[in-house]
C-alpha cells in the first residue's frame, strides 16, 4: 500500500528503443531489458518449460505410469528436440545482441556484497507482504541473482548431462548412473526456481509491474526506482 | 514363506547354450535377444591357457538397482525373489538399462521395453522349474527354495568352491580357471548413486518443488487477504 502507481501508464505507447548498448531512462519510464535479452530469455524460459513438464513425469513417481508408454514416448521425443532450441539459442543470441549487458549481468551476479545478504534476510517478510525497509539493489537483486546463478551453472549442467543421456546405451554403467542422477536433480532444483520465478514476476504484486521488462522492454520508473535504486541512479537519461 | 536361490555349477558347463536357446523360446524373444548369455572366459597367457565358460544373466538382486531407478514402478522385486516387470507398465525409458549391475536387461524395440529374466516366475508358481534349468544337459543350473529344507540347492550351495553374488540369492561354482571373482561383474559396485538419488536427492528435489508451491500460495493468499482488509491494491515497496 505504499505508493500508487502514476496515471500515465507506459506500457501501450511503449517508444521503439533508440540505439543504444544498454539500459536508460526516458521520461518517466525506464528501458530496462533490450531486445537480445527478451529474446534470449524467452527462447530460454519457453522451451525450458517444455523440457521440465516432459522430463518431470519421470521423476515424480506414478506419473510416468499413469500416462503410460505411447505418452511417455511423445514426451520424450518432445524433449528431444525441443532440447536442441534450449541448447542453440539463447547464449548465441546474448553474445550477438547483448554483449556488454549481458556480460555485466554473468559478472555482477556472482559478486554479493551486505545490502544483497540484507535483502536476502528481509525479503521473506516482503515475499508474504509484511512491512520491511529492504536495502538499495543493483539492476539484479539478490534474489534475482541466485536465479541467475541457477541459470548460468544449471545450463550447461543441463545440456550436457542431457545430451550424454540422449546416447546413454553408450555410457560406462556408472556414468551413466551418475549423469542420470544430476540431470534429474537439477532439474529439480531449476523447476522448484522456475515457480518462484513465475510467480514473482507475474502475481507478487511487489514484483509484477516489471513484468512488461520482459515484453515490450521498458518498465514504469518508479517501479524500477524503488526496486533497484543503486541501477537507478546511474542510468543514463535520453531524450 | 518361499526364498529363491539359484546355483550354477561353472565347472560343469558345457557352453552348450541349450540354456540360452531354451529361454528365447519359453520368451518369444527375438534370436538377437537373450536374457541368458554364456561368455568364453580364458585365463593365462598363451600357451599356458586354460578356458571355461561364464554366464551372464540377471542374477534377481535383493535390492535391484533397476528396480529402484524405475520412474513407473514396471519393475519389482517379488517377496519369493525373482524381480519381474509389468510390461504394460515400462515406459521404454531404459534409466534400469544404465543402473543394472550385471547388463542384464535387453532392449525389445518392437515391445518398445526393457526385457528381462524373470527366473520363470509364473513357472515357478505352479511349481515347475524355469526353462534353463530344464533344459541344462550337464545338470549345471539348480534352483530350490532355501525355506524348504528338503530342497536339492542347500547341497548346491557348499559344495566347493562355491561363491554367493553379493546382494543377490545367486551362486556360482567357479571353475579352478577362475581363481578371482573379477570373471564374473560385480554388482556392488555403484550402488551408492542409485541409493543416493533414490533415498535422498528425489525426496529432496520433491520437497524443493512442493516447498516453492507451497510458500507461493501461501504469499498469493497473505496478499488478497491483506487487499481484502485493506481494500485496496498494494503496489509496491519503497
Amino acid at each position: 500500500m505504499a505508493m500508487s502507481k502514476p496515471a500515465s501508464d507506459p506500457r501501450p505507447q511503449a517508444p521503439q528503443a533508440p540505439q543504444v548498448s544498454g539500459p536508460f531512462r526516458q521520461g518517466d519510464r525506464v528501458y530496462r531489458f533490450l531486445t537480445a535479452e527478451r529474446i534470449a530469455h524467452w527462447a530460454h524460459a519457453l522451451s525450458f518449460l517444455v523440457l521440465l513438464f516432459t522430463g518431470l513425469a519421470l521423476v515424480i513417481r506414478g506419473v510416468a505410469a499413469f500416462l503410460g508408454g505411447e505418452v511417455m514416448g511423445a514426451f520424450g521425443l518432445t524433449h528431444r528436440i525441443v532440447a536442441v532450441v534450449f541448447t542453440i539459442v539463447a547464449v548465441p543470441t546474448l553474445i550477438v545482441g547483448a554483449r556488454k549487458s549481458a556480460g555485466d549481468w554473468v559478472r555482477g551476479t556472482f559478486r554479493f556484497d551486505k545490502d544483497d545478504v540484507r535483502f536476502l534476510m528481509g525479503f521473506p517478510k516482503d515475499f508474504f507482504g509484511l512491512k520491511v525497509k529492504l536495502p538499495d539493489q543493483g539492476r539484479f537483486n539478490a534474489g534475482e541473482k541466485i536465479n541467475s546463478i541457477l541459470q548460468i551453472l544449471g545450463w550447461p549442467t543441463m545440456v550436457i548431462t542431457g545430451w550424454m543421456l540422449v546416447w546413454k546405451d553408450a555410457l560406462p554403467r556408472q556414468l551413466g548412473v551418475w549423469t542420470l542422477t544430476i540431470h534429474s536433480f537439477v532439474a529439480m532444483l531449476l523447476g522448484a526456481a522456475v515457480l518462484g520465478h513465475i510467480y514473482l514476476a507475474s502475481i507478487h504484486p511487489h514484483a509484477r509491474p516489471g513484468f512488461t521488462g520482459m515484453t515490450s522492454g521498458w518498465v514504469p520508473g518508479w517501479w524500477a526506482k524503488g526496486h533497484y535504486k543503486k541501477w537507478y541512479d546511474k542510468l543514463p537519461e535520453k531524450q | 514363506m518361499t526364498r529363491y536361490a539359484y546355483f550354477i555349477d561353472l565347472s560343469i558347463c558345457a557352453g552348450c547354450e541349450s540354456c540360452t536357446v531354451a529361454c528365447q523360446n519359453k520368451n518369444g524373444l527375438d534370436p538377437n535377444l537373450a536374457y541368458t548369455r554364456i561368455h568364453r572366459y580364458e585365463a593365462g597367457t598363451y600357451p599356458d591357457m586354460l578356458g571355461t565358460f561364464v554366464v551372464n544373466q540377471c542374477l534377481h538382486c535383493d535390492d535391484p538397482p533397476c528396480a529402484q531407478v524405475c520412474p513407473t514402478g514396471a519393475t519389482q522385486k517379488t517377496a519369493e525373489g525373482p524381480v519381474v516387470v509389468e510390461y504394460d507398465q515400462c515406459i521404454g525409458c531404459k534409466y534400469c538399462m544404465v543402473a543394472c549391475p550385471y547388463d542384464a536387461r535387453v532392449f525389445d524395440e518392437e515391445k518398445n521395453a526393457a526385457r528381462k529374466c524373470t527366473e520363470c516366475a509364473d513357472r515357478l508358481a505352479v511349481g515347475r522349474k524355469p526353462a534353463c534349468v530344464e533344459t541344462c544337459l550337464t545338470g549345471a543350473r539348480i534352483i530350490g527354495d532355501l525355506d524348504d529344507p528338503k530342497s536339492i540347492i542347500h547341497e548346491a550351495i557348499k559344495r566347493p568352491n562355491t561363491i554367493q553374488m553379493a546382494g543377490t540369492g545367486f551362486y556360482f561354482r567357479l571353475p579352478p580357471q577362475i581363481t578371482s571373482q573379477e570373471a564374473l561383474a560385480d554388482g556392488t559396485k555403484g550402488t551408492g548413486v542409485v541409493y543416493a538419488w533414490q533415498s535422498v536427492l528425489q525426496p529432496l528435489g520433491q520437497l524443493f518443488m512442493g516447498g516453492a508451491a507451497a510458500a507461493l500460495l501461501a504469499s498469493a493468499a497473505a496478499f488478497a487477504v491483506k487487499s481484502v482488509k485493506g481494500g485496496g491494491a498494494d503496489h509496491g515497496h519503497e
